[in-house]
């Protein structure tokens, strides 16, 4: 025999709402993530920084050579006679300056890669703790729900056993009156 | 006897479950579409280096050869000897400097395009972030109020448990009311409240 009181609770909403959110966090697993993945990829790759200033000196020396072909170029276009005393001279300054160009901008670039590297990984510990407290949060969220339900649990265990003995006392009371 | 009521979900209420879905279904057909293609442009920037050092090589190489040719044929209208010691050095010197300048602007092109490849990352990374605490703050929600609900049905039924036991225990309190008239337990002169 049905005692009543239990109602069908509709859940539709809260249903629903549980499926977008998991629908959500599916997407950001999906397609964010691995973007997490590649900067941390990033700023552990221990060839990053190196890897940077090579790419600069390149840059720089490839640039001097072609400085170099474009003078000899000019020299002929306009029928410049040149030493081998003036051509080692030219040669030589040139020399000097892309020492000087390769060092500054190796030191400039590794600098600039150091300082980018920080800057993501301080950005990736931001995110990190973001990401830490959010799951706290969460358990904090599952925590709370536990307590009220073993509150409430508590309490209908506490109430079903004063249900049980008043009807017990009702019971004996009854007996006891038939004895009589 | 009475009979178990509900609260039905008011008008507002439907209105926003439909518009809630209708936001749902607009973010997944027009934004979520929009994820892919702002992380292809993400990664598609770092190779598109090349292209962004020749830009800048030339616009170096440009600027120079167009100063030269002016400074060559003014020097020449002038009356400079080619074959002077200074337009020698000139020649030189400049093609130093263009050198000088294009290797700055190549390395500095190199550098610019990698932290805008990070940033990218990064951005993409942010825009996910609300997605991620939307999934969160909603799952806690639902969660909260299946559980409120869960425990109002708990608190419905143990209502209704002690109303029947209520209900048992007056009815036994009754028979032992009538058992006890019947076989003269009770004086009908005493009065409630006599000691």
């Amino acid at each position: 025999m049905s005692m009543g009181g239990s109602v069908k609770q509709d859940t539709t909403a809260s249903d629903t709402q549980a499926k977008i959110s998991r629908e959500q966090w599916n997407l950001w697993k999906e397609k964010f993530a691995p973007q997490v993945d590649s900067l941390i990829s990033y700023i552990n790759d221990p060839d990053m920084v190196q890897n940077n200033v090579d790419a600069a000196k390149s840059a720089v020396t490839d640039s001097y050579e072609a400085a170099k072909g474009s003078t000899s170029r000019a020299i002929e276009r306009y029928g410049v006679n040149v030493s081998p005393e003036e051509t080692a001279a030219m040669e030589k300054e040139r020399a000097i300056s892309k020492s000087l160009d390769v060092t500054r901008t190796a030191n400039d670039t590794r600098i600039a890669a150091d300082a980018r590297r920080d800057a993501v990984q301080n950005g990736l510990f931001a995110l990190g703790q973001g990401v830490a407290g959010s799951a706290q949060s969460g358990w904090g969220q599952v925590a709370r729900m536990q307590s009220t339900r073993n509150s409430a649990n508590s309490a209908s265990a506490a109430s079903a056993a004063a249900s049980n003995a008043s009807l017990a006392g009702a019971g004996l009371g009854l007996a006891a009156a038939i004895m009589i | 006897m009475s009979s178990s009521k509900k609260v039905k979900a008011s008008k507002g209420e439907r209105e926003m479950s439909k518009i809630a879905t209708e936001e749902w279904s607009f973010y997944k057909d027009k934004f979520a579409g929009e994820i892919d293609p702002l992380i292809q442009k993400t990664m598609d920037s770092q190779r598109g280096l090349s292209g962004e050092v020749r830009r800048a090589t030339e616009a170096v190489s440009d600027a120079f050869e167009g100063q030269r040719a002016k400074a060559v044929f003014s020097g020449l209208q002038a009356g400079v000897n080619p074959n002077s010691g200074k337009f020698k050095t000139a020649i030189s010197k400049f093609d130093t400097a263009k050198a000088s300048q294009m290797g700055n602007s190549v390395a500095t092109t190199q550098q610019a395009h990698e932290a805008e490849y990070v940033t990218g990352v990064q951005d993409v990374i942010a825009s996910g972030r609300g997605i991620a605490s939307g999934a969160q703050q909603g799952v806690a929600m639902a969660g909260t109020m299946q559980n409120q609900a869960k425990i109002a049905d708990l608190q419905a039924r143990q209502a209704a448990s002690q109303a029947w036991g209520s209900a048992a225990g007056t009815a036994a309190g009754m028979g032992i009311g009538a058992y006890g008239q019947k076989h003269g337990w009770f004086d009908p002169s005493d009065k409630a409240g006599d000691v």
